[in-house]
């Protein structure tokens, strides 16, 4: 399995976060209050959607809407195969920023 | 609150529309709109749209991307579809593709040959501005046209006229030459000269040697690479002397590169201007036309008032020059009905515009250039309906799948998009295919074109972008029938196999097919009644006796050993008859105008033009002329220096009842000749043209360029080998070139038999074509009717008739299209034919002949098929499927 870029990365934690909320404008209002970066709905829905091909996410259909006909608004959800690449990203982070590391960084210039 | 304030602007969301259905669009919609709407109510509506339209805009990116994603995807498993059917329907691809790619083919090469013959002269820098100077003389009565002009022009224009950069003059008159270098001689054939200027004007790039002064002293010669080689082999040539005719040496001052194929004009020799003195450089306007003379205009000169200019040369020089060799002013002179004009030919219209008399070279033809892109766009039009045809044919058997996928979910517009994405794909396949053909078949097609285009293709960045284009607009337009017509299929319908899609559009198909048996039956027709003509032109009796007749190109090898050499041949046993004459036996040369002179004088109201031949005592009884008045020349040498003999149609021409002892005017009208002899009227030109007034007298100063030696038919080769034997007696072994008089006769139609070669080749790939289109045809509308022939089986009908019913079908489009044929072409080639003097006029036979092959063309292509479907258990055809 290739690893998560950041920005995957990101999103992933964020629908971890949001749980059954994890429509698109709170995502993108997670991730802004998380890390401060303002996402334009573009990349986040093109991240979606790749992030959907590749099966790390699973949509899901939500509460029908009675303006729009009915039609269910969809969330996202993480799928078994996202939540091991959330957790194989969250063990190589540990590895590259332990003790060492850290230590390392405060003492350069 | 659902205030109307509160919603986005709707029209901006439709920006995002073209950015596709994903899967998510409605769900950013939304969530804008959400946002939107916390927006307006905080800050107020206008903070949010202009919100609202950042980040639209700012989406377009992402959306972008994701777009092109899927689109891959998509392709991805459209082509998966398309291969798959490709398996399953291997012929019907197969043909598909490869009728379309053999029409691209002939194509390609039709273009390529179409852009060479345009590319003509282009090579040198400046063409734009480069320009033969042509004369246009009016005689009482016609306007003959002249490539040539007198040899001052090209001072007079330049000395005259400030828009002339450089002028130079070219030799119009190509002489045979012996060339010596050491021990090489080689009997050159076209030798020509040209002025120092000449490389101002053209760009023939001189390899060795100052372009500048290369031809400005007398005794000098440039060569091509190609022929250096052949005389120096490894030797440098530059600074050696080459003897010309065993005689004078020439100082090689350049090597050029070989003059590239395109030219109009090629040499293997140019040597300059001064080198000829006497007869190559008559120095006055009167005497006669023996240059081309070119010219470089400066940039922005406008041709059409440059042209209208040189009316002044003719006030200023023609004027004078009239007075003095015709003793008439200017104003009688045209009152007379004559006239002098220049006139400008640009460059690169000489080859294929340029029919002057005098051309260096046979130059091409635009109209045959035309008549090729007619061809080639026709060739494409079949082929192109063919797909389309072949196509749909191909997709109706898809009814189920269509219905099946459509079951699933598939939309009509991706369905559409399978079938567009299906034909480009195909169209590309046959593009590539085409591409390969044409780099494979190549060396043979040049071949038959009878020249070396030496690139494939010379422009290969203008091609490939008009390729891909054509590939794509071939691709989607035949593919637009099925994929509209096909996806619209209700999954209903086709399950219950309730197509009743047989009698849409087959009328348009069968009309398409019948135009592509037009077409081929025409071609065909076209092609036979050529052959015909081309076979009458060879073998039409001619007026003399054309076999075993052997030429000999004597160059100036003989001089004046010319009768001693006959007399030699004379000796031998299986010689017959020998004559030494000024053109090649059976030709005569483009003489000057004469009259009659009678007891008053000249009368200058007939001016009739004259061919001539400059010929000996023996050459009417060699070549076997019959001769019904008067006399032959006599052997003595000195006689019949001022007599001449007419044939037929000159006697005629010039007015006589009684011709023998007249007299008629020689080179003015105080030198008179007199007319010892009538021979029938023989063809001394092609059978292009007509026989006009011919005559023959002694010309001991030319008499030597040829040796005409009538041989008996036994031992042909022991004769030749004693005949070279006795030439090289006399000549000192100097090259002995001979060739067969009906041998070369022949030839003389070989323009014609190439067209026949390439009208022969375009009918048989009309009638691949059509064959393909019919089988198409036939395939799908066989099985459209699957059911009907099952039970016209059941209700007893018999194989045979089964199958006749199915071919009638088929013969009947054929007979339509050779009821359309027939009278089309019978029109144009008649009219073609009227080009001819003698032509053989059309035989009913060929009609016939053509009405037949179509008729088994069509039994054959479809038979197979019919066959197939007539013998199909009804059983089969009639169960629910």
């Amino acid at each position: 399995m290739t690893d998560l870029t950041k920005l995957e990365e990101t999103i992933l934690i964020s629908v971890l976060h949001l749980k059954e909320n994890a429509y698109g404008v709170f995502i993108r209002r997670n991730i802004h209050e998380l890390t401060g970066k303002e996402l334009n709905y573009g990349t986040l829905y093109r991240l979606l959607d790749q992030l959907a091909r590749k099966n790390l996410l699973e949509r899901k259909e939500g509460k029908p809407i009675p303006e729009k006909g009915g039609r269910r608004k969809k969330y996202y959800t993480l799928s078994r195969k996202g939540i091991k690449a959330l957790q194989s990203a969250q063990q190589f982070q540990k590895a590259l920023w332990g003790e060492s590391t850290k230590i390392a960084l405060e003492n350069i210039n | 609150m659902k205030n109307k304030s509160l919603n986005p602007p709707q029209w901006i969301a439709r920006l995002l529309f073209p950015l596709g259905m994903f899967e998510d669009r409605y769900s950013l919609l939304d969530d804008l709109e959400f946002e939107f709407r916390e927006i307006a109510e905080k800050k107020g509506r206008s903070s949010a749209i202009i919100w609202y339209i950042s980040q639209i805009i700012r989406a377009i990116p992402g959306l972008l991307l994701t777009k092109i994603v899927w689109s891959l995807i998509m392709f991805k498993y459209y082509l998966k579809i398309t291969l798959r059917n490709i398996k399953r329907q291997k012929t019907y691809t197969f043909i598909n593709i490869f009728g379309l790619a053999f029409g691209l083919c002939c194509c390609l090469f039709i273009l390529n040959y179409i852009q060479f013959e345009f590319s003509y002269d282009k090579f040198n820098e400046n063409y734009e501005n480069i320009y033969r100077v042509a004369l246009e003389r009016k005689y009482p009565g016609r306007v003959r046209m002249f490539g040539s002009t007198a040899v001052p022009l090209a001072d007079a224009l330049k000395c005259d006229f400030p828009e002339v950069v450089v002028s130079t003059r070219v030799a119009a008159y190509s002489r045979e030459y012996d060339m010596t270098y050491k021990e090489t001689t080689i009997t050159e054939p076209n030798i020509i000269y040209a002025d120092s200027a000449f490389f101002d004007v053209f760009s023939i790039k001189l390899l060795q040697g100052d372009p500048e002064t290369a031809l400005m002293n007398p005794f000098t010669v440039v060569m091509t690479e190609e022929t250096a080689v052949k005389y120096f082999k490894d030797e440098d040539p530059l600074g050696k002397t080459i003897r010309l005719g065993n005689r004078t040496p020439l100082m090689v001052t350049g090597i050029t590169e070989d003059i590239p194929v395109n030219s109009h004009f090629h040499f293997n020799f140019l040597t300059s201007m001064s080198t000829f003195g006497g007869d190559y450089t008559r120095t006055t306007w009167e005497a006669g036309w023996p240059v081309f003379t070119y010219v470089l205009l400066r940039d922005g000169t406008s041709r059409v008032d440059f042209d209208n200019k040189l009316t002044h040369l003719i006030d200023k020089y023609m004027g004078p020059a009239i007075e003095r060799s015709m003793d008439m002013s200017m104003e009688e002179y045209i009152t007379a009905g004559n006239g002098y004009r220049y006139f400008l030919q640009p460059l690169t219209d000489i080859h294929l515009k340029s029919h002057l008399e005098q051309e260096h070279e046979a130059n091409g033809n635009i109209k045959i250039v035309y008549m090729f892109a007619v061809i080639a766009l026709m060739i494409l039009f079949l082929a192109l309906i063919n797909f389309m045809n072949l196509s749909t044919a191909r997709s109706a058997n898809r009814a189920k799948e269509i219905g099946v996928r459509k079951t699933f979910g598939a939309f009509r517009g991706q369905l559409i998009k399978q079938f567009l994405f299906e034909s480009t794909f195909f169209s590309f396949a046959a593009l590539i295919a085409a591409v390969g053909l044409t780099v494979y078949f190549s060396p043979y097609v040049y071949s038959i074109f009878g020249r070396q285009i030496n690139t494939i293709f010379t422009e290969i960045a203008y091609m490939v972008p008009i390729l891909i284009i054509f590939g794509i607009l071939t691709g989607l337009l035949s593919g637009s029938y099925p994929a509209f017509f096909l996806s619209s299929f209700k999954p209903i319908s086709v399950m219950k196999g309730n197509l009743s899609q047989g009698s849409k559009g087959s009328t348009l198909r069968n009309i398409l097919v019948v135009f592509q048996f037009t077409v081929s039956i025409a071609l065909i027709i076209g092609t036979l009644i050529i052959k015909d003509q081309i076979d009458y032109m060879m073998h039409r009796d001619i007026g003399y006796d054309r076999e075993q007749v052997l030429v000999i190109g004597n160059g100036n090898a003989l001089d004046s050993n010319a009768i001693i050499f006959k007399n030699e041949l004379l000796n031998l046993s299986n010689v017959v008859s020998v004559s030494n004459c000024g053109t090649f036996p059976g030709t005569a040369f483009d003489g000057e105008t004469s009259g009659p002179i009678g007891p008053d004088g000249a009368d200058k109201s007939i001016n009739v033009s004259f061919y001539g031949i400059g010929a000996d005592e023996d050459y009417i009884k060699t070549l076997g002329i019959k001769l019904i008045d008067g006399r032959d020349f006599l052997s003595e040498s000195g006689a019949d220096l001022k007599s001449v003999i007419l044939n037929e149609t000159a006697v005629e021409a010039m007015g006589f009842t009684d011709p023998i002892g007249k007299q008629i005017m020689g080179n003015s009208p105080s030198d008179p000749l007199n007319v010892i002899g009538v021979v029938k009227d023989f063809h001394f030109r092609s059978l292009h043209d007509p026989i006009t007034p011919l005559r023959f007298f002694v010309d001991r100063r030319t008499g030597t360029e040829f040796t005409a030696v009538r041989i008996r038919s036994e031992n042909i080769d022991e004769t030749i080998e004693h005949i070279n034997g006795v030439w090289n007696e006399i000549t000192g072994s100097r090259p002995f070139a001979y060739s067969f008089l009906d041998e070369w006769i022949q030839q003389l139609y070989n323009n014609e038999k190439r067209v026949n070669t390439i009208t022969g080749i375009f009918a048989a790939i009309a009638i691949v074509i059509g064959c393909l289109g019919l089988f198409g045809l036939a395939a799908y509308s066989l099985e459209q009717r699957t059911k009907e022939i099952g039970i016209r089986k059941v209700l007893g009908a018999s194989l045979m008739s089964v199958m006749t019913l199915l071919s009638m079908e088929y013969a009947k489009l054929l007979f339509i299209s050779f009821a359309v044929s027939a009278p089309i072409s019978y029109l144009i080639l008649r009219s073609w034919l009227n080009n001819f003097a003698y032509n053989a006029g059309i035989s009913v036979t060929i009609f016939i002949f053509a009405g037949i092959l179509a008729i088994v063309v069509s039994l054959v292509t479809t038979g197979m098929l019919t066959m197939k479907a007539a013998l199909k258990n009804p059983v089969d055809s009639l169960r629910d499927e």
